[in-house]
């Protein structure tokens, strides 16, 4: 792990999100540790979703527990093998259902952030539109015999579209979608980048009204909240079609769902997942990830909670021989643990690789140094509810920051603070511990 | 008595007629004579014969009243032969069948003894095996009975071995206590070195100034390409090299990207996804900035090891 050379627009975007308290996108596996069962659960998933069953997993973890962080390593280890995966964050704008079309802005969302491997950051549905056309074209070359330049290839390639997608099943008004990749074909061969975009826009459920549809595409329907998710069933049918292994689709911070006041909304929003659960579970999706993450009340919450609504609770609550300490991996939450201090040594201890690596310096930090400063930031107050990974690494980059700038400063000095009264005074009491008897305040 | 008539005739007349004659001397009493001879003659045969025309027609009923008793006869008899020839042909076919049934039997017999010698057989073979399986399970419990024997000492080993690694650990943080505070004075000395390093330049400019510059320029060598950009470069087709030259000189990328894409029937964005699936594999990162349009080199630093690559290729032709 020391010795790969990390790009630095990587290292860079890392150590960038994790200094402001933000999940980074990329870079993760150089420092990621511990939670191997939990991503062992997921990754056999993907290997069930690549032989082309599906998958529903809730990951529950309390806010900087790392679940966000899981589910993006997770990301990025599907994307290595294979997958496309997208990824939304849902909020009060964006939810599976709603009046306002927040279900169709959680798929424009999911759409937009579409990644493979060589387009980590999103943005490849036009990859996977063009690898789709390019398997028609080959057919219809292998078929025919015909070459881009003869005159009826442009027809041949039309028929084929046409053909291909009345033959999906399940794809109600196909042959209004094959209308549409039909014009980004044409805008393709014609040059007509205005056609191209308003196919991948009717694709990524940017047209809000029919009419805008017709006069840009000539044709009569809009992807709306009612199919959105029937559109990303048929994307995952693509994507294996082409040659990847399967789509994984992730959403994160489902709690907002939970704090849908009004009561019929947020049950809508239930039963739109629990339809998903369900075609993912009974087989009628094919080579799909679903992924929820979300903290524990969102599920727990015995008045507003997933656990209210009794379907759900059949379905994910926890089998009464599993004590606490142990897990099931087959009951479709997946409770992300806290790290151990070993872990976190060790997390610590990737971090300042990086970091050196990133500024071309050594590494002068050692174990013994790690633990001091873990061993500080333990005694603060309130630290054993509120101290969580997230927090832990912010500040140690911002105590790796201080020491580029001020060399002359130790890790010692720097974690112990400028020996303000306040401090010192703080000091004391913790070290007092023979007066325990008295509570001593310092105003 | 079959009568000729016309030899009575001629006779009964001739004979009266000659006998009347003889004694009358009168022909014409003769004449009467003869045929009153000849009428009570005939008279006389047909009473006689009407007699025993009776006395037949009574045998011949006798006789056909045995004809038709015989002929019953001989229908109970041709009825008694044909059902003694049907038996006989049942008995026949009850025989035939009984012996092939007897065939059977006996064929079914001489299989019963093979199969039953076959038996025997087996059950002498299986007695020898069962023996053997009895000799070999013998001597697989002495060979137990020796691994277990085995186990526990190895078992013990282990022990001792695991005390002695106990007892390494414990050495080894020793051990790297000591390399930490190497370490630390190796920073030091590191501090040290740096410090004489200043000391010494200090003291050659001085002497630099002292001898006029005559040293000739160190002139930096064109670095080598890094190992990973010469697999890169040697993995790269012609096309997807002539496609990163059109990026990295910004010479219309996307004209030519779809020149290509007909002339080899792919799409643009398959091309530029190839070569990045290839930087990806080889220098660990992409190359060309996904979803910008149009395409650009994703570092600036990328495009000095572009146009190294684009002259070594061109000097390798």
């Amino acid at each position: 792990m020391t010795k790969l050379k990390i790009p630095k627009r990587v290292s860079s975007a890392l150590l960038n999100s994790l200094g402001s308290g933000v999940v980074p996108r990329v870079g993760l596996e150089y420092i990621s540790v511990g939670r191997e069962k939990e991503m062992g659960a997921l990754l056999s998933d993907l290997e069930h979703i690549r032989e082309g069953s599906s998958s529903f997993r809730f990951v529950i973890g309390r806010y900087g527990s790392g679940k966000s962080f899981l589910l993006q390593l997770f990301r990025n280890y599907a994307m290595e093998r294979n997958f496309v995966v997208t990824d939304a964050d849902l909020s009060s704008d964006r939810r599976l259902a709603g009046t306002e079309g927040q279900g169709l802005a959680t798929y424009r969302e999911l759409m937009g952030k579409i990644a493979t491997k060589t387009q980590p950051n999103g943005g490849a549905l036009p990859l996977i539109l063009e690898r789709w056309i390019s398997a028609i074209q080959t057919q219809i070359a292998q078929e025919t015999g015909l070459r881009p330049e003869d005159s009826n290839f442009d027809q041949q390639i039309e028929a084929k579209i046409l053909l291909t997608i009345k033959n999906i099943e399940g794809l109600v008004h196909g042959f209004d979608f094959a209308t549409v990749i039909i014009n980004y074909w044409r805008g393709y061969r014609t040059d007509d980048t205005i056609k191209k975009d308003a196919a991948l826009r009717w694709l990524r459920g940017e047209f809000t009204s029919k009419l805008e549809a017709k006069n840009a595409l000539a044709v009569r329907v809009i992807i709306d909240d009612s199919t959105w998710y029937d559109y990303l069933k048929i994307l995952a049918k693509f994507a294996t079609d082409i040659g990847y292994q399967g789509l994984i689709i992730i959403l994160d911070e489902a709690v907002h769902l939970w704090k849908i006041s009004h009561p019929t909304s947020r049950q809508h929003n239930y039963d739109k997942l629990l339809a998903i659960f369900n075609d993912t579970m009974q087989g009628k999706a094919e080579h799909l990830g679903i992924i929820v993450g979300a903290t524990p009340k969102f599920l727990e919450d015995p008045k507003r909670g997933l656990f209210s609504d009794p379907a759900w609770q059949r379905r994910t609550d926890r089998s009464r021989f599993v004590k606490p300490g142990m897990t099931d991996y087959a009951s479709p939450v997946i409770q992300v643990g806290t790290l151990t201090q070993a872990e976190i040594l060790d997390l610590l201890s990737n971090l300042t690789e990086v970091y050196s690596s990133h500024h071309e310096r050594a590494n002068v930090l050692q174990k013994s140094q790690l633990e001091d400063f873990i061993n500080v930031l333990r005694n603060r107050l309130g630290s054993e509810i509120l101290l969580t990974p997230g927090e832990i690494v912010r500040d140690f980059l911002s105590v790796l920051n201080i020491m580029q700038k001020h060399p002359e400063m130790s890790l010692q000095q720097i974690v112990n603070g400028n020996n303000s009264p306040i401090d010192t005074e703080k000091k004391r009491l913790r070290t007092d511990e023979d007066d325990a008897g008295m509570a001593e305040f310092i105003l | 008595m079959v009568i000729n008539f016309s030899l009575f005739c001629q006779v009964v007349l001739g004979a009266s007629f000659l006998l009347s004659f003889l004694v009358n001397q009168n022909w014409q009493s003769a004449l009467g004579g003869s045929i009153v001879a000849f009428i009570s003659g005939f008279l006389g045969l047909m009473a006689v014969g009407r007699q025993q025309m009776s006395g037949q027609r009574k045998m011949i009923t006798v006789l056909e009243g045995k004809i038709y008793h015989l002929q019953d006869v001989e229908q109970h008899m041709e009825e008694s032969l044909n059902l003694l020839a049907h038996q006989h042909r049942q008995v026949e076919n009850h025989t035939k069948f009984l012996q092939t049934e007897l065939s059977k039997l006996q064929s079914n017999i001489s299989g019963q003894k093979n199969y039953k010698d076959q038996l025997n057989t087996d059950l002498l073979n299986l007695d020898k095996y069962n023996r053997q399986l009895e000799e070999e399970t013998q001597q697989w419990q002495t060979r137990i009975l020796q691994l277990e024997k085995q186990r526990v000492n190895l078992d013990m080993v282990i022990n001792s071995l695991c005390d002695r690694k106990k007892q390494f650990e414990s050495e080894v943080e020793v051990l790297e206590e000591d390399v930490d505070v190497l370490n630390e004075f190796k920073l030091q000395l590191e501090a040290q070195l740096t410090n004489l390093e200043d000391k010494i330049r200090e003291l050659e400019t001085p002497l630099a100034a002292i001898a006029p510059a005559q040293k000739p320029k160190v002139t930096l060598r064109n670095p080598q390409l890094p190992t990973e950009w010469q697999e890169f470069a040697s993995r790269l087709t012609n096309i997807e090299l002539e496609i990163l030259r059109a990026i990295a000189d910004q010479n219309n990328p996307n004209a030519l990207l779809k020149k290509i894409a007909q002339s080899e029937i792919t799409m643009p964005e398959l091309l530029i996804d190839g070569i990045n699936e290839l930087a990806l594999a080889t220098i660990n990162d992409l190359i060309i900035q996904p979803g910008s349009n149009p395409p650009l080199i994703a570092e600036t630093e990328y495009i000095q090891n572009l146009r190294q690559l684009f002259a070594a290729k061109i000097s390798s032709f």
